[in-house]
C-alpha cells in the first residue's frame, strides 16, 4: 500500500505534465516581431476644396505586415471594423484587416457622405447616406481597397485586406506589434500611405521579440 | 501645349487608364500635397469631341468654340500662408480640337484672410467667380454630361454694345467670334476698331467661366453658406481690362433645410457694356434659384435664372430696351454601380420681349441630353451623350442631333 500514494503521485505528475506540455511548447515555440516605423515627412488631410487652411494635423498610420506570411487562410479571425466619416475625413484613414471582415461606415456629420472604391479587390459604392446612419461593407478579396467620397473629392482611405494574420498597424507612437509569429525567417513591409514602403528581413527566434524598425518617407 | 498634343494626352491617359488598370492606379487618387502640407495641388485634363463638326450655334463657348469639341487643362494650387491667410488659384487653359487657337484664362487667382479663424468667414480678393447658383457644375467631373447647361453657355443674340444680332431664320452658322488675346469680351466703347460681327453670339446668361476682379465674402457652416462679392463687369460678361466695365454687386445664400436637399437663392446687378455710340452704360438684372437633392444612387439638381438687361433701342433716339431671358435646367443622376452612372439634362431658354415692347429679339431654345459616364478608376472619367436642340429659327439653325465623347483625368 505504501508504494500506491508514490506511484499515484508519479501518475498524476506525470498526466498534469503531460497536458501542460503542449501549452508550453507552444508558448516557448512562438515569437513576436515588434519596433517602430519613424515617418520623416508625414502627410496631412488635403483641405476642404478651394479652402486651404492649416488644419489641426490628423494622425496618418503606417502598416506592418508579412510578405512571406508562414501560413494564410488560417485561423483567421473575420470579425467586424468600422471606419467613421467625420469632419469630411474617414477616421481611421488607414484601417488593417483579414479577409471576411464586415467594416462598418457610419456618417457622424451633419452633411451627406458617401463611400465608394474603384479598387480590383472590392468595388462598391454605398450611395448618399445621412448623418447618424450606417452602411456595411464586406471585404473578402485580400489586397489594398482606396476609399472615397465622391461629395468630397480630398476625402480617402485606404484599406488593407490581408489572408493572414502577420500585419499590424502602428500606434500614435508609430509601434507595432505582431504576436504569435512561428520562428524563421520572414520578409516584412512596412507601408505608408501609398507614398513610401520598405522591406526587411527578419528572423524570429522561438519565445522571444525580434526588433524591426523602419524610416519611411 | 498645342491642342491636339493635349487631345492626345487626354485620350492616351483616358485609354490607359481603360486598358491597364495598373498604370491609372498610379495616377494620383487625391490632391497632391506640398510645402509640408501647407500647399495642395488639383488639376485635369479633358478632352471631347462631338458629330456634326464645329457648332459655334447651340454649343458656342468662352471664345466661339465649340464646347463640345474642347480640350481643357486646369491647374488648381492652393497654399495656406498662415493660419488666417491663404493663396488660391483655378487657371485653366482651353483649346479646340478644331483649329490651335489656345486660350488661357485664370477662373480664380485670389489671396483671402480668415480673420477669425476657421470656416465659418473669409474674405479674398482677386481674379475671382461671382457667387450665382450652382455654377460649378458647368466644370470637367462636376458636369454630368459633355454640353453644359444652357444657363451657362448658350450664348443670345445680345452684343455687348446692347445690340442683337439680326434674325436670320435658317441661316448660315454664324461664324467663331472673332477674339483676341482681352480677358473677356471688350465693349466697343474701348477701341473704335473692334467691330462685331452681329451674326455671332452674343452674351450667355451666366458666364462663370469668366474673370472677375474684385472682392468677395463668404460666410457659414454645414447648415446655411452664404456669398458676396463686389467685382467688376456683369454676370454675363466678366470684364477686367476693359475701362468701361462697371461694378457688379452679387450674392447668394443658400441653406440645407434637411440632409440632402440644397436650396439656394442668388441676385446680381452690373454693367455689362456700354452704347457704341453714345457711351450710354448698360446694365443687367438677374436673379436665380437653386435646388439640389439627393440620396442614395439619386442626384437631381434645378435651376431657373431671370435676367433683365439694358439693350440699345431699335431707333436711335429712343430710350433704352430691355430684353429679358429666363433660363431653366434640370439635370438627375443615377448611380447604376460603382464607377458608372446615367445622367439627363433638360433645359429651356425663353428669350421674351420686356419693359412694354413686344419685340422678339432671339428665339426660345430647348436642349435635351442624355450620356453615361464611366470610370474604371477613380481620375479617368469618360462620359458619352446624345444631345438634342432645337430653336425655332432665329440666327442659325433649328435644330441639332449631336453625339459627344469626352475622357477626363483628375486629381
Ligand atoms: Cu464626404
Amino acid at each position: 500500500m505504501r508504494a500506491t500514494l508514490p506511484f499515484t503521485a508519479i501518475v498524476f505528475a506525470a498526466l498534469t505534465a503531460a497536458a501542460a506540455l503542449p501549452a508550453m511548447n507552444g508558448q516557448a515555440e512562438l515569437g513576436w516581431v515588434q519596433g517602430e516605423v519613424a515617418i520623416r515627412s508625414p502627410l496631412v488631410a488635403p483641405p476642404i476644396e478651394g479652402q486651404p487652411q492649416a488644419r489641426p494635423r490628423e494622425h496618418r498610420r503606417a502598416v506592418v505586415f508579412f510578405d512571406t506570411p508562414p501560413h494564410r487562410n488560417d485561423g483567421l479571425v473575420s470579425g467586424r471594423a468600422e471606419m467613421r466619416q467625420r469632419d469630411a475625413t474617414f477616421d481611421p484613414h488607414l484601417l488593417a484587416i483579414t479577409a471576411g471582415t464586415t467594416v462598418a461606415f457610419p456618417n457622424d456629420d451633419r452633411t451627406y457622405h458617401n463611400v465608394f472604391s474603384l479598387s480590383k479587390p472590392r468595388r462598391f459604392d454605398l450611395g448618399r447616406y445621412a448623418a447618424g446612419r450606417s452602411k456595411d461593407m464586406r471585404f473578402e478579396r485580400p489586397g489594398l481597397v482606396r476609399a472615397f467620397c465622391d461629395i468630397h473629392a480630398h476625402m480617402n482611405a485606404f484599406i488593407h485586406v490581408f489572408d493572414h494574420r502577420f500585419y499590424a498597424a502602428t500606434t500614435e507612437r508609430g509601434r507595432y506589434r505582431i504576436d504569435r509569429v512561428p520562428p524563421g525567417t520572414y520578409r516584412v513591409t512596412a507601408w505608408y500611405e501609398g507614398v513610401d514602403q520598405q522591406t526587411r528581413e527578419v528572423v524570429v527566434h522561438p519565445g522571444a521579440a525580434a526588433e524591426l524598425d523602419f524610416v519611411l518617407h | 501645349m498645342p491642342p491636339l498634343l493635349a487631345l492626345a494626352a487626354a485620350l492616351f491617359c483616358g485609354l490607359a487608364g481603360l486598358a491597364c488598370p495598373a498604370a491609372a492606379q498610379g495616377l494620383p487618387q487625391a490632391p497632391i500635397t506640398w510645402l509640408g502640407g501647407r500647399g495642395f495641388l488639383s488639376g485635369s485634363v479633358s478632352a471631347a469631341t462631338a458629330s456634326g463638326g464645329t457648332d459655334t450655334s447651340f454649343n458656342s463657348g468662352d471664345y466661339g468654340q465649340d464646347t463640345m469639341r474642347l480640350v481643357e487643362v486646369t491647374l488648381a494650387p492652393s497654399i495656406a500662408l498662415h493660419d488666417a491667410a491663404f493663396l488660391s488659384a483655378d487657371l485653366r487653359a482651353a483649346g479646340s480640337v478644331d483649329h490651335s487657337d489656345w486660350y488661357f484664362r485664370p477662373a480664380r487667382l485670389v489671396i483671402g484672410v480668415r480673420p477669425f479663424g476657421g470656416r465659418a468667414f473669409s474674405v479674398s480678393a482677386g481674379l475671382l467667380q461671382t457667387p450665382f447658383g450652382q455654377a460649378g457644375r458647368g466644370y470637367g467631373r462636376e458636369n454630368l454630361l459633355v454640353g453644359l447647361p444652357l444657363i451657362y453657355q448658350y450664348r443670345t443674340a445680345l452684343q455687348p454694345d446692347g445690340s442683337r444680332g439680326p434674325l436670320v431664320p435658317g441661316g448660315e452658322d454664324p461664324k467663331p467670334y472673332p477674339y483676341s488675346d482681352y480677358g473677356g469680351y471688350a465693349a466697343p466703347a474701348v477701341s473704335d476698331s473692334y467691330s462685331y460681327s452681329y451674326a455671332t453670339p452674343g452674351l450667355p446668361l451666366v458666364d462663370t467661366r469668366g474673370w472677375n476682379a474684385g472682392v468677395r465674402f463668404d460666410a457659414g457652416g454645414d447648415r446655411l453658406q452664404a456669398a458676396a462679392a463686389l467685382v467688376r463687369g456683369s454676370l454675363s460678361n466678366p470684364l477686367n481690362r476693359d475701362d468701361a466695365a462697371g461694378w457688379q454687386a452679387a450674392g447668394r445664400v443658400a441653406g440645407q433645410p434637411v440632409v440632402g436637399l440644397v436650396v439656394g437663392v442668388s441676385a446680381a446687378r452690373g454693367r455689362y457694356g456700354r452704347i457704341a455710340r453714345s457711351g450710354a452704360p448698360l446694365h443687367e438684372t438677374v436673379l436665380g434659384a437653386d435646388v439640389e437633392v439627393s440620396r442614395g444612387y439619386w442626384l437631381v439638381r434645378g435651376e431657373v435664372v431671370h435676367s433683365r438687361r439694358d439693350a440699345a433701342p431699335t431707333i436711335v433716339t429712343s430710350p433704352l430696351e430691355t430684353l429679358a431671358v429666363t433660363g431653366l435646367d434640370v439635370e438627375g443622376r443615377y448611380r447604376v454601380a460603382a464607377g458608372l452612372y446615367l445622367a439627363g439634362r433638360v433645359g429651356r431658354l425663353r428669350l421674351g420681349g420686356a419693359g412694354g415692347t413686344s419685340l422678339a429679339w432671339d428665339t426660345d431654345v430647348t436642349r435635351f441630353e442624355g450620356g453615361v459616364g464611366w470610370s474604371l478608376t477613380r481620375p479617368v472619367l469618360v462620359k458619352a451623350s446624345y444631345q438634342y436642340n432645337r430653336r425655332p429659327g432665329g440666327t442659325a439653325r433649328e435644330q441639332l442631333h449631336r453625339v459627344a465623347l469626352q475622357a477626363l483625368v483628375w486629381f
